[in-house]
């Protein structure tokens, strides 16, 4: 190591003020509020595993003035705090919560710098308390010191009742512009859409998470089922992936038809990072092999569903703000293909239902789609191809044409009322059925 | 119970909207603090009666009016009936209008919809918003009776108005808490005001975004309107001012008008049901400050009420061969 004193030194050290600059810049205030929650999340998942978060609880406060976030999701002990999580980035060798959703190590400490100039964290666990207060500002003064330290902490508490274990951050001296936003309805609503998307699965697992008393709720996910219905499933593993495993689970199939909800949502353990896409990032519009149509309303009551789950969460496809998949990944390619051949006879059938729509036979698929069940993917059975009804025989219907013509709105309006009908067409179609009737003598 | 018809009003002539017209043109008076009222620019929805055109030409000299008509087929039906020279037709849909004309001047906006709150009504919000200079004024008419469909049975109602709303103004702009069981009554208008307001406050703080030195825009609410010639109403409306006109704004005097309302507490327009011998009888002992100072005669108390607090806005129809 070089120094000042040495003639070849070179001074390569980030400034903190650029350092900080750059980490928030990259990054939405909802997006860096719903990293926060991913940490509780975390916490989560250290106690409970893969079984149901019921009981557990996350509570964000948030006004013009100051942020809380408070969870009982077991806490941060010292030593975890000491080494690892108040790090920018994630040390090697470091022992991560398996199936985590906060991977790169950067969330907390970049939600703290974007809101604020003022923190606070507090954290007990079963045996450990800890309280680290920092000011923002004076921190930066001291260039080369890139050292947190603690208020207080103990290490020898011995079995901490369970209802005072959690981690508290409170951030104060709010940016302007975080206070502005903090202050409108409009910011926190959507703030509430975005949590209820990304924690989905979680909430559904029994997490309870407030935003200022408001509950988040969620539908879970589901698809219509029935007999004649039967939405595809497929599982996907990747093993020669070092140090573990991959596994996707999907499924695609058709539920209420509502064009914003439709389309792909992907989840990287647990977390959904693309909600409704209807871009060709999951296959739409894609010219291929296996032609796709561009998303179009007709398409829906198309939902498809990727889980992406890893020990590993660096493992996993997704982009650092968890906005969206890595598009580059080669297993992202490679399950996007089995994404791709899922969907096909889906869309073919909604093709289906279109044109059964258009023609004036009977309608078997629509009649159908009434009678299927919506069911939580939990339940969905699942086979290897989507399976739905078949449409009804075409009867050949004797060759018509079109006619098409213009007139004057008002002289339309006249013969509306005169008939009693409420579509151009019906004017169209009765005064042409008059005339032939009328006149055209067989 | 059904009223016997004696006690009900001819929907025709809508008098809580003839109150309402007429404490607006109150509002608008008071507005001399910014600048000379029959400077200001007046746009509103003028149909072919132009009942507010006539009433703000009249009272307040504005001259500078434009009326939004999105009928464009009987455009010339509508230049018949236009009871003043001043008054400009502009014929389209007010969201391609409004983003027509110039935002130089201080202007009073009257988007007077009979239609429910939708995302193309808080689209011409947020243009005002983003665009009106300071010291001009917006004001929201909108339907807010609680939407109720044949078929759906009471216990599913909540969820059927959740839904329609979202659908109408998105989902974006439905704060978080409304679930459905605070939408019947009157509680589909508050939703609404709020759903207004948010939008107002969201579009100026992003105005308000990298203004630097420069005053920032505030919105002042001055009131909020409930009433029912029909279905339930709601108008909702106050002055975008910036930090700098604070002053005139207290000026003004807004607060000392009766029906003046800053926040979610309703005005609600009740119109009183009186004969004109009744009227003149109460007219003649008005203004009190004590409505048991009046000599009522046998008129209800609420009809009483009611009259004290509209006396100098109540309309007298009367039939006249013209």
């Amino acid at each position: 190591m070089g120094n000042e004193k040495d003639p070849n030194w070179i001074d390569a050290s980030p400034t903190k003020e650029f350092f900080i600059e750059m980490l928030v810049k990259d990054i939405p205030l909802e997006r860096s509020i719903i990293d926060l929650v991913d940490n509780c999340v975390d916490g989560a998942l250290r106690l409970r595993g893969s079984g149901s978060l019921e009981g557990l609880w996350v509570r964000i406060e948030l006004d013009e003035e100051s942020f809380r976030i408070a969870d009982s999701c077991g806490g941060i002990t010292v030593d975890l705090a000491r080494r690892y999580a108040f790090r920018f980035g994630r040390p090697e060798g470091m022992q991560s919560t398996l199936r985590s959703v906060g991977q790169f190590g950067v969330g907390m400490k970049r939600a703290l710098f974007k809101l604020g100039e003022r923190f606070e964290v507090r954290s007990t666990t079963d045996s450990t308390t800890f309280v680290v207060v920092i000011d923002v500002n004076e921190w930066k003064k001291k260039e080369k010191d890139w050292e947190f330290g603690f208020q207080e902490y103990q290490e020898d508490l011995s079995e901490v009742p369970q209802d005072k274990r959690g981690t508290i951050i409170e951030v104060t001296s709010l940016h302007e512009s975080v206070s502005e936003s903090f202050g409108l309805e409009n910011f926190r609503t959507g703030l509430i859409q975005e949590l209820q998307s990304a924690h989905t699965l979680n909430i559904e697992k029994g997490l309870s998470i407030t935003l200022n008393g408001i509950p988040l709720e969620i539908r879970p996910l589901a698809l219509l089922q029935s007999n004649e219905l039967e939405p595809a499933y497929r599982e996907m593993t990747f093993n020669k992936v070092l140090p573990s495993t991959i596994t996707v689970r999907m499924y695609a199939g058709v539920s209420e038809s509502k064009p914003a909800d439709a389309g792909w949502y992907v989840f990287c353990n647990g977390r959904m990072v693309l909600e409704a896409d209807q871009t060709i990032t999951t296959g739409w519009g894609e010219v291929g092999g296996r032609r796709i149509p561009k998303y179009h309303n007709q398409f829906a009551m198309f939902r498809g569903y990727a889980f992406f789950d890893s020990d590993h969460a660096s493992l996993l496809p997704w982009n650092t703000t968890k906005t969206g998949v890595d598009t580059d990944s080669p297993r992202f390619r490679r399950v996007r293909l089995e994404m791709i051949a899922l969907m096909r006879p889906v869309i073919d059938f909604l093709n289906k239902v279109d044109a059964e729509k258009q023609g004036e036979g009977d309608r078997p698929l629509e009649a159908a789609l009434g009678d299927a069940k919506s069911t939580k993917l939990s339940d969905v059975e699942g086979r290897k191809k989507f399976a739905g009804p078949k449409p009804a025989p075409s009867r050949r219907p004797p060759r018509t044409g079109r006619i098409l013509y213009h007139r004057p709105y008002d002289q339309i309006e006249r013969v509306k009322e005169h008939l009693k009908v409420h579509t151009n067409r019906e004017v169209g179609e009765i005064t042409f059925d008059y005339y032939l009737e009328m006149e055209c003598d067989e | 119970m059904m009223p016997a018809s004696y006690e009900r009003i001819h929907y025709g002539l809508r008098p809580a909207k003839n109150i309402e017209r007429k404490m607006l043109c109150e509002v608008f008076r008071r507005l001399s603090a910014f600048a000379r009222v029959e400077t200001y620019r007046y746009i509103g929805f003028g149909s072919t009666y132009f009942s507010d055109f006539v009433l703000f030409h009249k009272a307040l000299d504005i001259k500078n009016m434009i009326s939004i008509e999105h009928d464009a087929q009987k455009t010339d039906r509508f230049k018949f009936n236009r009871p003043f020279g001043c008054i400009e037709i502009e014929f389209g849909e007010s969201t391609q209008v409004l983003a027509s004309l110039e935002w130089d001047l201080k202007t009073i906006l009257w988007l007077d919809y009979d239609s429910k709150l939708d995302a193309t009504v808080l689209a011409d919000v947020a243009f005002f918003c983003a665009n009106a200079v300071p010291g001009s004024f917006v004001a929201i008419t909108v339907n807010a009776h609680p939407d109720s469909k044949e078929g759906v049975p009471p216990l599913e109602l909540p969820r059927y108005r959740a839904q329609e709303l979202e659908a109408r103004v998105l989902k974006e702009n439905v704060p978080a808490d409304i679930t459905g069981k605070e939408l019947r009554g009157w509680g589909t208008a508050k939703a609404c005001r709020r759903i207004i307001n948010n939008k107002i406050e969201q579009t100026l703080n992003e105005r308000n975004g990298g203004r630097q030195a420069a005053p920032a825009f505030l919105y002042q609410q001055l009131f909020n309107f409930h009433y029912a010639d029909n279905a339930k109403m709601l108008t909702v409306g106050g002055l975008l001012i910036d930090e700098g006109l604070s002053d005139q704004l207290s000026h003004c005097g807004f607060h000392n008008l009766r029906f003046f309302r800053s926040d979610d507490k309703p005005y609600l327009i009740r119109v009183p049901n009186l004969t004109y011998k009744e009227i003149r009888h109460l007219a003649e002992q008005l203004p009190v400050n004590d409505p048991a100072e009046l000599h009522a005669q046998a008129i209800p108390q609420k009809d009483l009420e009611a009259y004290r607090e509209v006396y100098r806005y109540f309309p007298t129809f009367a039939e006249a061969e013209i």
